[in-house]
This record gives C-alpha cells, sequence and structure tokens, in this order.
C-alpha cells in the first residue's frame, strides 16, 4: 500500500534521514520505533508531504507521493495525527475535529463519523464547544487521534501518541489503536515506547541515526536479546 | 471641552479608529499567517482610492466606480502576493519586511508617475457630504457616520467568516500553526491568498473613506494609514485580529483626545508621542493587549 | 541553527594574513588615486557625486554594521545621519544666521558659538566628532532598551525612533527651521575628508568584526541559544555595534550637511533609509566592501537615470518627465534581488578574500537563513516550538 524506497532526507546540511526503505501492506499495522533523533518523525512527515525528500521514492498505492503538496495526499487517503498533537488551542474541539475533514468528498457522513469518534473518546463528546487549548494532555492526543480520523483514513500515520502521557492514558490510547486495527484501517505507528508498540504491531522497523537497522515481525523483534537491551529496558 | 465638542469629538474618533481598523484587519490577517509586516497593504488603500478618482473621471456613478474600485484593489493584493511575496515563503522574517517596503515604494511611484506628484479632489459622492445637526448644536459628519456603520458591518461579516465558514477556520488554524494546518490538508496557499484578498477589499474600502474624509488622494496617501494601522497591530498584539480592532480604535481615541486635550504648540507633534507610545509598548509587553505570541526576544 | 554552521576550517595564517595586508593596501592606494583624480581634475558635480558616493559608503557600512553582523535591522539609521547633520550645522553655520531672529530656540552659547575664524577643516573636523558624539549618546539611550528585542521588533522600533526623529526636526521651528531646513552650513566637505571617514568606517567596521566582540556579534545573530549558553553578552555585543554605527552615521550627517550647503527633514526620511537598505541588501548583509560597492552602485544609479525621468526620446518614441521611474526601477530590482539573490552580490564575504577564493567563516548565511524555517527545524526530541503557536 505504501512504499519508501531509499528515502533520504536534509534539514541544510544534515542528514537526517540516510536512505530508508519500507513498506506498509493494506490493514496492517506497522512500527517503526527507535530512540529520539533516529529520523522516525521526519519519515513520517515526510511521507505527508511536508518535507521534501532528497532522493527516493514514496509510493501509495502506486502513486508516487514526492512530487505532491500535503494538502492532495491527505485526500487521496493518508492522515496524520502529529508529535506533539498540535491541536488548535484557540479553536473548539469542533472545529479541530472539522478541519480534520477538509478534504473529505463525502461530507454527507460526517456527523456519523463524529459520533463514531466520540464512542472512542466519549470525553470529546463533552468537551466538543470546549477550546482544544483547555484539554488535558491526554484529552489532546484524543483529539489529535480523532482530528486524523475524521479525514477517513485509509492509512493512519500515529506520530508518538503516547508520549508524556500517565501509564494509565497510555493503555487506554493503545487499546484504541487496537481497536482501530481491527476496523481495517491501515496504520503506521512510530513510538518510543517500543515495549507497547511491539505489542499492538504485526510488523516493525527499528530506525537508528538515520537508518534502518532492523526489521521484522512484530513478536518475534520484541524477543530480540539486542532490542530488549536497547529499546525494552533489558 | 464642552458636552457638544466632546460628542463631535468622540464620533470623529470612532470614525478615525474604524478606518484604522479597516486597514489593521488585513495586516493582521496576512502577518498571523506569513509573519510578514506588509507595508505596502497602505499601498492597497491608495489604490483603492485612485482607481475612484480615475474611473469617477469616466464618469461613472459612484454606486458602480466604488465597487469596481475596490474589486481593482482585490487585484492589485493578489497580484502582489503571487509576484512578490510567493517567492519569498519561509524566508527570515526582516527579509519580508524589507520586500514589502521595496513593494511599497514601487507602488508609490507608480502612482506619482501616473498622477503627477499634485493631490487629486476625491470625487467624494454627495450622500457623504455635509454635517447632521443633532440636539445642543453638535454636528455631526456624515462621512463619519458612513464610515462607522460600514466598518460594523464588514467587521461583522469578517467575524461570520473567520468563525463559521471553512476557509475561515482552517486560516485561523494556519495561522496558529502551518505544519498542522497543512497536515490536516488544509491547503495553505488557498488561506494565504484568502488573507490578502479579504484584506486588500478592507483597504479598498478604506480607501474610498479615507478619500472621503479627506477629500483629496495623492500617490502617497497610503503611508500615513499603514503605519497607524501597523501601530494599531502591536497595541493589540500581532496578529490578533480582535486585538487589531481594539488597537485601531484605542489609537483613534488617542489621537483625537491627544489633539484636543494638548496645548497648540505640541499638537504637531502627536504622530512623535504615537510612536514613542509604540516604543515603550514593544519594551514593555511586545505581545500587545490580546495576543497571545510569545514576544520574539533573545 | 546550531549544527548547520559551517565548520571553521584551519587556516594557513601567515601568508594568508600577509596577502589581506597587501590587498588592504592595494585598495588604499587605489582609493586615494581616485580621490586626487576625483580633487584635482573633476569638475564640481562629478566632484560632489564622489562625495556622496562616500557619505553614503559611510552609512551603509554602518548600517551593514548593525545588520549584517547582529541580526538587529534597524531602520532608523537615517535618525542618526540627521542628528549629526544639524547638530553639526548648528555648530558651524556663521553666527549672523544663527541669531534669533532666524532660530529663537538656540541657546545662548550655541547662537554665539562661532567657527568662522577656525581653519574650515579643524571647523569640519570638530563639527564630525561633536556630530557623531551626540548620535552615539542618543544611540546608546535609544539602544540599551531596544537591542533587548529582535527580528521585526526591532526593526519597527528603530523606524519608530526614525518617525520621532523627523517629527521633532519638522516640528520643533526654534531650532531647526521645520520644513524650510538649515542653510548657509559651510561647504567645506571636500573628496579627501570624505575618503579618509570611510576608511575610517570600513577600518572600524572590519576591526570589530574581528574582534572577539565581533565573533560574539555574530555567534548571537547565529545561534542564540548557544551563544548564550557559552556567555555572550548578547546585550552588549549588539549596543556597541549599534552605538559605533550611529557615531559613524551621525559623522555622515556632519559631512553631508557641509557638502550641501543646506538640509532640511525631507532627506532624512523613509526615501533614503529605503535607499540605504538597498545599498546593503544589494552588498549583502555583512560584507563591508559589498555595503561600499552598494553604496556607489546605489549613489550612481539614480544619476545615470535622471536623464529618463527628466523626459527626451528613446529612438522615435517621445516621451515627456516620468518623475518616480528611476524609484519604481530601484525597488523592482530590489525586490528582484531579495528574491532571487538574498545574499546580495558578495554574501558575506569581502572584497579582497572572495578575490581569493576564501570565505569568511560565517559565510552564506542568507541562504542557510531561509532553509530554517519553522517547518524545516531539524528533528528535535520536544514537539517543534512553532513560532506561531
Amino acid at each position: 500500500m505504501l512504499a519508501l524506497h531509499d528515502v533520504r532526507v536534509f534539514y541544510g546540511a544534515i542528514e537526517a534521514v540516510k536512505g530508508i526503505s519500507f513498506e506498509v501492506r493494506q490493514g496492517e499495522l506497522v512500527t517503526i520505533v527507535g530512540a529520539n533523533g533516529a529520523g522516525k518523525t521526519t519519515t513520517l512527515r515526510t511521507i505527508s508531504g511536508i518535507y521534501r525528500p532528497a532522493t527516493g521514492s514514496i509510493t501509495f498505492e502506486g502513486q508516487d507521493l514526492t512530487a505532491l503538496p500535503s494538502h492532495e495526499i491527505v485526500a487521496l487517503g493518508i492522515s496524520q495525527s502529529p508529535e506533539g498533537r498540535l491541536i488548535f488551542g484557540s479553536l473548539s474541539v469542533r472545529d479541530n475535529l472539522m478541519l480534520g475533514a477538509t478534504r473529505r468528498a463525502d461530507r454527507a457522513t460526517i456527523p456519523e463519523d463524529l459520533d463514531y469518534i466520540f464512542s472512542l473518546f466519549p470525553v470529546l463528546g463533552e468537551r466538543i464547544n470546549q477550546s482544544g487549548g483547555t484539554l488535558s494532555g491526554g484529552e489532546q492526543q484524543m483529539l489529535a487521534i480523532g482530528r486524523a480520523l475524521m479525514a477517513r483514513p485509509r492509512l493512519l500515520l500515529l506520530d508518538e501518541p503516547s508520549l508524556g502521557l500517565a501509564p494509565m492514558l497510555v493503555n487506554r490510547i493503545f487499546a484504541v489503536i487496537s481497536r482501530l486495527k481491527e476496523t481495517g484501517v491501515t496504520i503506521l505507528l512510530v513510538e518510543q515506547n517500543a515495549r507497547k508498540a511491539l505489542e499492538v504491531a504485526d510488523r516493525a522497523y527499528v530506525m537508528e541515526t538515520g537508518h534502518i537497522i532492523l526489521e521484522g515481525d512484530a513478536r518475534s523483534l520484541a524477543t530480540n536479546p539486542e532490542i530488549k537491551k536497547a529499546y525494552l529496558g533489558g | 471641552m464642552s458636552a457638544a465638542e466632546f460628542g463631535q469629538q468622540f464620533i470623529n474618533a470612532l470614525s478615525l479608529g474604524s478606518i484604522y481598523a479597516l486597514v489593521a484587519i488585513g495586516l493582521a490577517m496576512v502577518f498571523s499567517i506569513l509573519r510578514l509586516i506588509n507595508f505596502a497593504h497602505g499601498e492597497t488603500l491608495m489604490i483603492g482610492a485612485v482607481a475612484g478618482v480615475v474611473l469617477a473621471d469616466r464618469g461613472l456613478p459612484w454606486l458602480i466606480w466604488l465597487p469596481l474600485a475596490v474589486l481593482i484593489t482585490v487585484g492589485a493584493g493578489w497580484l502582489m502576493e503571487r509576484v512578490a511575496y510567493r517567492p519569498m515563503r519561509g524566508a527570515p522574517d526582516v527579509t519580508l519586511l524589507l520586500t514589502s517596503l521595496g513593494v511599497s515604494i514601487a507602488l508609490q511611484n507608480g502612482a506619482l508617475l501616473t498622477l503627477g506628484s499634485q493631490p487629486r479632489p476625491f470625487p467624494t459622492p454627495a450622500v457623504l457630504g455635509g454635517q447632521i445637526p443633532l440636539a445642543g448644536g453638535v454636528q455631526i459628519s456624515r462621512v463619519n457616520l458612513v464610515t462607522i456603520a460600514i466598518a460594523i458591518v464588514l467587521m461583522i461579516a469578517l467575524t461570520w467568516f473567520v468563525t463559521r465558514t471553512q476557509t475561515g477556520i482552517a486560516m485561523r488554524a494556519t495561522a496558529e500553526n502551518a505544519m498542522a494546518a497543512r497536515l490536516m490538508g488544509i491547503n495553505t496557499n488557498t488561506v494565504i491568498i484568502a488573507a490578502f484578498l479579504i484584506g486588500a477589499a478592507l483597504a479598498g474600502v478604506a480607501g474610498f473613506l479615507w478619500g472621503s474624509r479627506v477629500g483629496r488622494v495623492e500617490y502617497d496617501m497610503g503611508f500615513i494609514p499603514v503605519l497607524k494601522a501597523f501601530v494599531a497591530t502591536v497595541i493589540g498584539g500581532f496578529g490578533s485580529i480582535p486585538g487589531a480592532v481594539l488597537g485601531a480604535y484605542i489609537l483613534g481615541f488617542g489621537e483625537i483626545f491627544l489633539v484636543a486635550l494638548l496645548p497648540d504648540y505640541l499638537t504637531s507633534y502627536r504622530d512623535a508621542f504615537i510612536f514613542v507610545a509604540l516604543i515603550l509598548i514593544l519594551l514593555i509587553r511586545p505581545q500587545g493587549i490580546l495576543g497571545s505570541t510569545e514576544p520574539e526576544k533573545i | 541553527m546550531a549544527a548547520a554552521a559551517p565548520v571553521q576550517r584551519p587556516v594557513r595564517r601567515q601568508p594568508f594574513a600577509r596577502q589581506q595586508a597587501m590587498l588592504a593596501l592595494a585598495v588604499l592606494l587605489i582609493g586615494a588615486l581616485l580621490t586626487w583624480f576625483a580633487h584635482a581634475n573633476l569638475n564640481g558635480y562629478r566632484q560632489q557625486l564622489f562625495i556622496l558616493c562616500a557619505i553614503y559608503a559611510i552609512v551603509a557600512v554602518s548600517l551593514a554594521l548593525t545588520s549584517g553582523f547582529t541580526g538587529v535591522f534597524s531602520l532608523g539609521q537615517i535618525g542618526f545621519l540627521a542628528i549629526g547633520a544639524y547638530v553639526s550645522a548648528l555648530l558651524t553655520m556663521p553666527p549672523l544666521v544663527k541669531q534669533p531672529i532666524m532660530l529663537p530656540g538656540l541657546p545662548e552659547w550655541l547662537a554665539t558659538f562661532d567657527t568662522t575664524g577656525w581653519p574650515p577643516q579643524a571647523a569640519l573636523l570638530f563639527a564630525c566628532l561633536v556630530g557623531g558624539a551626540v548620535a552615539a549618546i542618543i544611540g546608546l539611550l535609544v539602544g540599551a532598551p531596544l537591542m533587548r528585542l529582535s527580528g521585526n521588533y526591532v526593526a519597527v522600533a528603530t523606524m519608530g525612533f526614525l518617525i520621532i526623529v523627523h517629527s521633532v526636526l519638522n516640528n520643533w521651528g526654534a531650532v531647526t527651521r521645520g520644513a524650510r531646513g538649515l542653510s548657509q552650513i559651510p561647504t567645506s566637505t571636500n573628496p579627501w575628508v570624505a575618503y579618509i571617514w570611510l576608511v575610517i568606517a570600513v577600518y572600524v567596521a572590519l576591526r570589530l568584526r574581528n574582534s572577539p566582540y565581533g565573533r560574539s556579534m555574530i555567534a548571537s545573530r547565529e545561534n542564540l541559544i548557544a551563544s548564550r549558553g557559552i556567555g555572550v553578552n548578547v546585550l552588549r555585543t549588539r549596543l556597541l555595534a549599534f552605538v559605533v554605527s550611529a557615531f559613524l552615521t551621525g559623522v555622515a550627517g556632519a559631512l553631508l550637511a557641509h557638502q550641501i550647503g543646506a538640509i532640511a527633514p525631507t532627506t532624512f526620511y523613509f526615501g533614503t533609509t529605503f535607499t540605504v537598505v538597498i545599498m546593503v541588501v544589494l552588498g549583502g548583509m555583512g560584507s563591508i566592501s559589498g555595503a561600499v560597492v552598494g553604496a556607489v552602485i546605489m549613489t550612481l544609479t539614480p544619476e545615470l537615470l535622471r536623464p529618463i525621468e527628466a523626459g527626451g526620446a528613446i529612438g522615435p518614441i517621445q516621451y515627456s518627465g516620468l518623475y518616480g521611474l528611476s524609484n519604481i526601477i530601484l525597488a523592482v530590482g530590489f525586490i528582484l534581488i531579495m528574491i532571487f539573490r538574498p545574499q546580495g552580490l558578495f554574501g558575506e564575504r569581502e572584497l579582497g578574500l572572495a578575490l581569493f577564493g576564501r570565505r569568511t567563516p560565517q559565510q552564506e548565511w542568507a541562504g542557510e537563513s531561509i532553509a530554517i524555517t519553522p517547518e524545516l527545524a531539524p528533528e528535535i526530541d520536544e514537539p517543534i516550538p512553532d513560532p506561531r503557536a
């Protein structure tokens, strides 16, 4: 469904992503794990068209994404819940969610999807008219995911959804991610919390300083001694 | 100051503030999205007024030339964005500021070339002329009343636009965080163009009102209003639209009542006072009254 | 961004320094030769143009000193030019002209202050120094609070300063004669004086930049966080650059007043500000020699365009005066530079270094800054702090 081939991304003179290749197949939950600064967020943003790769190709269902502006990439069915949530703090929860639906052709089913998101995150329904900035960190994360879902994505990109959340909330978020996967959404999940990510994922890639250094079945990676030592705390 | 004088000055201040507000909104909108202080915005006002003069010379009635003039102004705003500012996306703030100075000089001299350096009388429509006598010897000029009314209507329309329409909400989102907006699928180009067009339209109307107020049109007539509008946006908080409006009215009142209250020999210094105030605000509260933007300090 | 800053290459010190000294000497000599030529052989109008080039070069160098090195872009530079011009003029105008009928606001001592008996060049030197000093003091008073700001804010605040100066010149009739301006200032500026002050300005600017102060200035511009981390007193270095540039611009103002012999507030406003900004941008922000070259180009171009404005014929096409055309050409040219070559002619390189194919350590700043938009900020641990958020 999504395939990256030899993608390199630079910031000025710094090479943040140094020629990575990977793929995500229809219906899969794939995770990219790795430490801070490994290039994970850059990778996701490059897929979404925020950054341009210097070399390499990114294709989504055979279509090349590298020349498309970000809004057209969203229109193709790729939406993202960004790192740091990036909620529009001055806008209401409703406006935030509606912005997620900016590119939808099928506007008639929007109310239906709003209800679906409120069933996933009831708290958003309670706060529909509150401004995004007044939500707690966990609520903002839910809003970020909900907002990305409002695009009815075929591929959902989740960037560090558990960052900065209390353990209980982390479990909530991952439970929702599993549930989303069951509904058939293809998901690419970037996480520092490798333990959690490997629990829910089908397959995984490990990134380090701009390279993919390991890949494989999530379950087998979780038991890989090196991974255990480096990312799972022994 | 008698009550009658006060009333007159009050309306006058409200009207002046309204014009500043119409100009300041465009500045604030564009700044909030691009971090561009668009000095050439004053020239859109000038273009609106000049277009009015040129069209009225052709014998058109004002009900026709006014909308045409605003349309021309909108075209100028679009062209400005397309030709000068779009290639500069992402450039450092000061580079953007200097570019806008360049655009401003080019347009001013373009007007000088076509108009000459002599002021031309503005074809103020007859309905805007004259005074309305009120009780107690108070007279209110029609221009002032119409200015206030038009500004209120336009501001209500703008509020509806930014809170109720998709493009308006997208505009606020882009101003808050352009990357997040792009991730939502918002076409930021569209939003930027919309900001320029709306700003230009408001400036075009302001050009009409300003021309009617001062009664003449000159190639450099945009300079003072844009400076004042700029001060207004600083008072209210760079990039905050409600802040810009608030700042504009504060400035309008400050200016009118400063002149009314200061001893005569100091009134000609009123611009100096205004800019002293500007510098003080920048130092003490650079985010302005309503601005929430973190001050850009070292 | 810190990591993007170019690596400083090891420099073979000895031969390079000698090359540089030789080059400096050569430039000095050529300049002196030109000056001699201008002084001895050029007619009045061309000599005036030469002097004007030198004076604006001083202003451009001082603007490059604040803007290029510290990232504090001052739009108020012309305010200091005005202060230098007016202060120096009030010193050297003959007491007959300064009597209370003309300028009732002058204090007694200044109204009777008489330099007419002095050797003209001594009087001019004195006027330059005092004009520069007053500009520097005001620069200190204005700069001390303003240097805390950066980017747009400082540009706007210094612009406010210019407007205030302009308003005072226009309205303080008892001292400045308002819009009519001052006249009968002795015209003692000659090519040599202008040239010598230009050499001094360039020397001071280069010395400042290559001093530890200068390096920390550049550091403060390029990477605020890192330079604060290594304990650079950003405020002090910026202020130093601002005050020095105010002094030099004040001197240029004195030279200008004593060249033309008459000054008026309109000279010291946005038109001139914009012209000087173009000079610096054209030469390359941060390049001293670039500022000089920019000043020369920008002083001569309007003169070359003047015949076009005056009206005439291009081939068979007759046209009448096109006032404003030269400004349009300049402004459009400026916008094109901003779009296609924001680093100017020289970037941050200096003339000599460029000739030898060497770049100063802080090369290509303009290009780099453009690359670092909020959206291109390197991936960092925390969510990217968007400046708008």
